[in-house]
């Protein structure tokens, strides 16, 4: 594959949060601003590109009977480092992304493009992978944070923007403002491209999530 | 008596998970579609948060926090968790196949439900003793369960209603999940 | 049974390499996180003391009260001035924790907040200006009470609105300061 199609992939046609619906939960919860999705984003696209490294690296040596329980040690040990870095380097943005930042170690997002990806492309792909979908990621976070910061606290980037045009309303900065501003995004998404976003959430991480395979099991 | 019951409230109503933390987003959204499934996945998820609470904990105190290696926790929890949803399957499978039938394709799900392991940090970090752990996991199980099985109920009314072609499916579940977050709201003041 | 011993091996030697990657880390950024920490503590001790010329940690003090976590007295021209007090407040969302500064007459010099894990949007007011301002300069006689009116003198604190629990918490917070306060004055009369 060229590597500006793998990069737009993950940046636009398959963006991670607007059109695979993963990665649910940093998306509402720490999009309260436009600074915090964008080091939410950051953070996971770091984290990201290290996993996806690793792990396709490593592709031929992790036997595929443990795959799962090695891809999520390897993400949690990124996950870790990222953490003492952002705690050493940047303490506000920790503080602001809080417990979102370990929680990186079960985002759909990251264990499925080891599995999707990773473990089966080579090196330079699964980097650039990395970097798409970790800025897909980041894009998304950035919108809705943009959003819900502007019609909640009526600024942009820490910045008064609608002082004299409206009091922000502070439930867009509140738990339901997030759902309501991620789903508004999503119908827009929807309208413009002619092609609904489905949630697959939890059927497309690589945890046997495949709720209809697994129904078989249990039943037969 | 008091503080059992401020934390086990607070956890389901106050600062309940999906509706106010948005911890496990993804299966209360994934899992919604039928008041069963929800029940199904509730069950699992309170089963799971009850005990994977307890061992966090002990794990953290016996093992990380006397060793120094409190850095290790995301890696240790993670682990814990994932074990632990895999040896309640394999149990349940032996010995309770009824049990196992209705919980079992919920199982491997729980995993990477962000929730439990959201759960475990917020205890150690609000150095809850080990009871309160318990309960609060058992709390923020019961309150996941809560708001699954409400939004079920939505969900399948929502069916029966005519809505904009572009907004159905996630977009339309999301917009229901904001009013029953406000909802949820009402409840802040509680304590 | 070859298969699983070698997959086994291959988990450990993963962890054992992370493990040993996450030491190295921790180890390389420990020193800067807690320079950091400290860096934070003194910067909100210079805050609501701005007028001493150094700081002087005051050891050995017995504090009745486990939230006032450490006190300082504040030193200008060779004479202790004042005192700031490191106090932990017990929020909605986990600790605040924060700096007051107290002077030897009694009067409040400031209060300031170092970190919070409060709602974003609600609680968070509690470390805008506008609510702390209402701390500055006041000489407290009684206990101070978070109120939701108007308030009628120096004791009462007008809450934040949306952010009640919030701002109880650091009112408490503020009054741990002023009892210890108090028993530091009152013991060193005895001596």
């Amino acid at each position: 594959m060229k590597a500006g199609k793998i990069l737009t992939n993950g940046l636009i046609k398959e963006n991670p949060v607007f059109k695979m619906a993963l990665g649910a939960c940093p998306a509402l919860a720490v999009t309260v601003s436009a600074i915090n999705g964008i080091g939410m984003g950051l953070a996971t696209t770091a984290v990201l590109i290290g996993s996806n490294t690793v792990i396709s690296l490593t592709k031929k040596l992790i036997p595929s009977r443990v795959r799962i329980p090695a891809y999520i040690t390897i993400i949690a040990g990124f996950v870790t480092i990222i953490q003492f870095l952002l705690k050493a380097y940047l303490p506000e943005l920790d503080n602001a992304l809080g417990i979102f930042i370990p929680l990186i170690v079960v985002n759909c997002v990251v264990l499925g493009r080891a599995e999707a990806f990773a473990s089966k492309n080579s090196l330079r792909s699964s980097i650039i992978d990395g970097v798409g979908m970790g800025l897909g990621f980041t894009l998304a976070l950035f919108i809705i944070g943009s959003i819900r910061e502007l019609f909640g606290e009526g600024k942009l980037f820490g910045f008064e923007i609608t002082a004299n045009l409206f009091d922000p309303a502070t439930l867009m900065i509140l738990a339901p403002g997030g759902f309501l501003t991620f789903g508004i995004v999503i119908g827009i998404i929807n309208k413009i491209s002619a092609s609904r976003v489905e949630h697959k959430g939890c059927s497309a991480c690589p945890m046997p999530c495949d709720l209809a395979s697994k129904e078989k099991e249990v039943k037969g | 008596m008091r503080e059992i019951i401020i934390i086990v409230l607070s956890a389901v109503l106050v600062e309940n998970f999906v509706l106010t933390q948005f911890l496990g987003v993804c299966p209360f959204i994934g899992v919604s579609k039928r008041i069963n499934t929800a029940l199904g996945m509730g069950g699992a998820v309170i089963f799971v948060m009850t005990f994977a609470s307890a061992i966090t904990k002990l794990v953290f105190d016996y093992l990380l926090e006397p060793n120094s290696l409190e850095y290790l926790n995301i890696i240790a929890f993670i682990l814990v968790i994932a074990s632990l949803v895999q040896f309640v399957e394999i149990v349940l499978k032996r010995f309770v196949p009824p049990l196992y039938k209705a919980l079992g394709i919920y199982l491997p799900l729980i995993t990477t439900n962000c929730a439990v392991l959201g759960m475990a940090l917020m205890g150690i970090e609000r150095e809850y003793s080990l009871g309160a752990t318990v309960l609060f996991g058992l709390g923020a199980g019961l309150g996941f369960t809560l708001a699954l099985v409400l939004f079920a109920g939505v969900r399948e009314k929502l069916e029966e209603n005519d809505i904009p072609e572009s907004l159905k499916g996630f977009s339309i579940s999301l917009i229901a999940a904001a009013l029953v977050s406000v909802a949820f709201f009402g409840f802040q003041g509680l304590f | 049974m070859r298969d699983i011993i070698k997959a086994g091996l291959i988990l450990c030697v993963i962890s054992f390499i992370v493990t040993l990657a996450l030491a190295f880390t921790h180890w390389a950024t420990e020193d800067i996180i807690e320079e950091r920490r400290l860096e934070k503590e003194r910067e909100a001790r210079e805050q609501v003391m701005s007028f001493v010329d150094s700081f002087e940690e005051l050891n050995g003090v017995e504090c009745s009260l486990d939230m006032v976590k450490g006190v300082y007295n504040g030193i200008s021209d060779g004479d202790v001035v004042g005192r700031v007090f490191m106090v932990e407040g017990r929020g909605y969302g986990g600790p605040i924790n924060m700096t007051v500064g107290i002077d030897n007459n009694g009067k409040i010099t400031g209060v300031n907040i170092i970190d919070n894990q409060e709602t974003p949007g609600l609680g968070t007011k509690i470390a805008e200006e506008d609510f702390l301002i209402q701390f500055a300069g006041i000489k407290p006689e009684q206990p101070l009470m978070a109120v939701k009116n108007p308030p009628d003198n120096d004791e009462e604190i007008d809450v934040a609105s949306g952010a009640t629990v919030s701002s109880e918490a650091v009112v408490d917070a503020v009054q741990a300061a002023i009892d210890v306060n108090k028993e530091i004055i009152n013991s060193k009369g005895a001596l």
